[in-house]
């Protein structure tokens, strides 16, 4: 059994008896993938949405290599998710049998004019039903600090907070 | 004036300006001292610290010259006894922060937070204009990433500020955070 704490921007994948932990999460958002049958998961410590970008003309390969999107940087959540999917699906998990959750995306500071957090998440719902993924649960928003425990033998995800 | 020297230089004009400062606020309880100055990598230095430990977390926003942020953070234990000290209760009686406390830590920050601009300020030639102070207490790693976050498109290198809090008896460990959009922070390093 492994259990492996997932940083900021840093995606990492599971089998079988790990788990997958990120502490302290305030505007960040985390991501999971779980595939319930072949016990296969992911996790994502995302930080931003790469939103340079429209809905069609990021569909568009020769679009994303103009603004430099090509690179796998996880620490925005749709490259995540793409990074996710690519890594989990490479083991043996099948596409229609993944479920998604959502934790963080808290504003911690009000003085924050733009909500990253907020952004983060309904980028990543519209992300995450565009690639065909049922968003199982989520636990976003607020203002607390959240820290994440994604056990891939059970596909239970567990947030602890401290007040 | 060699890099080392004026780091020093700047590490002891802020801990006099911000000592004198918090030693009247708090009734000659509490003094601070500035330690350590170094530029890098935000996540490699707060790896080495409990995310989930709870602290406070002052956050001031900057333009100017400089657009950018700065973040007082320390642990939870020092916001009760600043609150005691502030408030001119018995140390040990604040255990939970109520608005006016937030207000008076808020004002902390505004001290300790504007000490270290105004010295960066005067020996770097540059104008730091400071904004409102924002107040929050959770785990360490929340507090930080969503400063981290705001500018982390920009730069990845920040000025990690180490100081120490002395209280009657005891001494207890905090950290500024310094993070100005990549053209600024590259003229500070220069700078330093």
């Amino acid at each position: 059994m492994k259990s492996i704490e997932v940083n900021m921007g840093d995606v990492a994948v599971g089998q079988g008896e790990d788990n997958l932990t990120a502490s302290g999460i305030g505007s960040c958002l985390i991501i999971t993938l779980y595939d319930a049958k072949q016990r296969i998961g992911a996790l994502a410590h995302t930080m931003l949405w790469a939103h340079r970008l429209s809905a069609e003309a990021w569909d568009k390969k020769e679009e994303r290599r103009k603004v430099n999107l090509e690179s796998a940087d996880t620490k925005y959540a749709d490259i995540a998710i793409e990074e996710m999917l690519k890594r989990v699906l490479a083991l043996g998990a099948k596409r229609e049998d993944l479920a998604a959750k959502l934790i963080g995306g808290a504003n911690m500071f009000s003085a924050f004019v733009s909500d990253i957090g907020k952004e983060s998440v309904e980028s990543s719902r519209i992300k995450l039903k565009k690639e065909g993924i049922h968003i199982a649960g989520e636990c976003v928003g607020g203002s607390q600090g959240r820290s994440v425990e994604f056990s891939v033998n059970t596909g239970i995800v567990t947030v602890k907070t401290k007040f | 004036m060699p890099k080392e020297h004026l780091l020093t230089k700047i590490t002891k004009e802020a801990t006099e300006k911000a000592s004198e400062a918090l030693l009247k606020l708090t009734h000659q309880q509490a003094s601070i001292e500035f330690t350590k100055i170094e530029v890098g990598k935000v996540k490699t230095v707060f790896l080495k610290l409990d995310p989930e430990s709870v602290v406070a977390g002052i956050y001031l926003p900057i333009s100017g010259d400089t657009r950018g942020a700065s973040l007082l953070i320390f642990p939870e234990k020092v916001s009760y006894l600043l609150c005691d000290m502030l408030m001119n209760r018995k140390l040990g009686t604040t255990l939970k922060l109520e608005e006016h406390d937030k207000s008076a830590l808020n004002e902390v920050g505004n001290i300790v937070l504007g000490s270290i601009l105004t010295v960066l300020s005067n020996n770097l030639k540059l104008k730091m204009i400071e904004h409102m102070p924002n107040f929050c207490q959770d785990m360490l790693g929340a507090v930080i990433d969503q400063v981290i976050v705001q500018f982390i498109q920009k730069t990845e290198e920040v000025l990690i500020v180490e100081l120490v809090f002395h209280f009657s008896g005891s001494e207890v460990k905090g950290y500024v955070l310094l993070i100005f959009e990549t053209d600024e922070i590259k003229k500070l390093i220069e700078g330093l």
